[in-house]
């Protein structure tokens, strides 16, 4: 009994939070300038799923928005996206996470 | 000299330690699998990736098949004569990561965000083509290699 | 019949929606016109013969803006649970702005 505890004990240290990378792209770079000209801008959006259930994916659009709203005069480039999960107690979240050149 | 006996005994001796060269060397051969998840291919302009430079960025994390380990720890458990409750304590926890899964779960989820920083080490006049992510699981069993890979190629020209 | 059945059909006719992929392309400082373009399949049994449907998704973008360029696209790749096994939706949705003339502004 007392080494099933310890092995369970063992074996939920090491298990801890979870998380999952599904993709992580790279946009394309359009510049005239070098890479040291441009400003890094970053944006992060999270979903909150329960069970599975989820209507929607505007999240993404959330960040993306974002993103765009941080360079609002200059072009961005260079963009790289991150999609990971991050697992939890029957549920998890979904995280989108970009950043990108303004110049 | 050698009887007929001993020659024998020699060939078979030679056989037994071929076959666990064999096996050792299909036990490696088999061992490493590598898996493509994604991959994604950017725009291209031909002046930069025939004649501009190559580079690779490549970054990874552990990889841990949790299931697996929670159910080993079961079975190990059980040996104990304690399987059921094992079982159960491995189900619970199995609750606790819970959620889509590219490859096997790892513990940081932050291991690819310097892909932007290595490109930029990488390449810095910016002037970069024909890239092509990736993200690919390299298995070694109950662990893995979760692997964002970026090619790309690079003009020094502004 | 039990009252709870037409909201429990509800709830899993709802359609659970869950992203496979994203990308976006460079975007442009010109955004006042958004173009939009869907390509959907509906899958029976999960069973999926060809993905041409995704082949009109550029010229529907392209239509939107003639004599321009789209830039700035964000492309998600969605799939969707109208029912496990036997009712299910993949969805690629592409939005971008309208760059009018022939530059990279």
């Amino acid at each position: 009994m007392r080494r099933a505890w310890l092995l369970a004990t063992a074996v939920a240290m090491i298990s801890g939070c979870t998380h999952s990378v599904h993709v992580n792209h790279t946009s394309d770079y359009r510049m005239t300038q070098p890479i040291s000209a441009h400003r890094l801008v970053t944006a992060k959006a999270e979903q909150r799923i329960v069970l599975g259930f989820s209507g929607n994916t505007d999240y993404v659009d959330q960040a993306f928005s974002e993103l765009q709203s941080k360079c609002p005069d200059g072009r961005l480039s260079g963009i790289q996206t991150r999609y990971s999960t991050s697992h939890g107690f029957m549920s998890w979240t979904n995280v989108i996470l970009m950043k990108g050149y303004c110049g | 000299m050698m009887t007929c006996r001993t020659a024998s005994k020699e060939r078979n001796r030679r056989m037994v330690s071929m076959s666990k060269i064999f096996s050792l060397v299909l036990l490696l051969g088999g061992t490493g699998c590598v898996a493509m998840h994604h991959a994604q291919v950017g725009e291209i302009d031909s002046k930069t990736v025939l004649e501009g430079e190559r580079f690779e960025i490549k970054l990874s994390a552990v990889g841990v098949d949790t299931e697996e380990v929670l159910d080993g720890a079961a079975d190990v458990a059980g040996l104990a004569g304690k399987s059921e409750e094992a079982q159960s304590i491995a189900d619970i926890i199995k609750l606790f990561q819970m959620g889509p899964r590219t490859g096997y779960p790892t513990f940081k989820d932050h291991y690819s965000d310097e892909v932007i920083d290595k490109l930029r080490a990488a390449c810095p006049s910016g002037s970069v083509s024909g890239l092509v992510s990736i993200r690919e699981s390299a298995d070694y069993g109950m662990v893995s290699g979760e692997i964002v890979k970026l090619i790309g190629y690079c003009s020094r020209e502004p | 019949m039990n009252p709870k059945m037409p909201l429990l059909l509800a709830a899993l006719l709802m359609g659970c929606t869950h992203l496979h992929s994203v990308s976006t392309t460079s975007v442009p400082v010109q955004r006042d016109k958004k173009v939009e373009a869907e390509a959907y399949r509906f899958m029976f049994m999960m069973m999926n013969f060809d993905n041409n449907y995704i082949d009109g998704l550029t010229r529907d973008l392209a239509k939107q803006c003639p004599g321009g360029q789209v830039q700035g696209i964000l492309t998600k790749h969605e799939g969707i649970i109208y029912f496990p096994l036997f009712a299910h939706g993949v969805r690629v949705r592409a939005s971008g702005y309208c760059v009018s003339g022939g530059g990279t502004p």
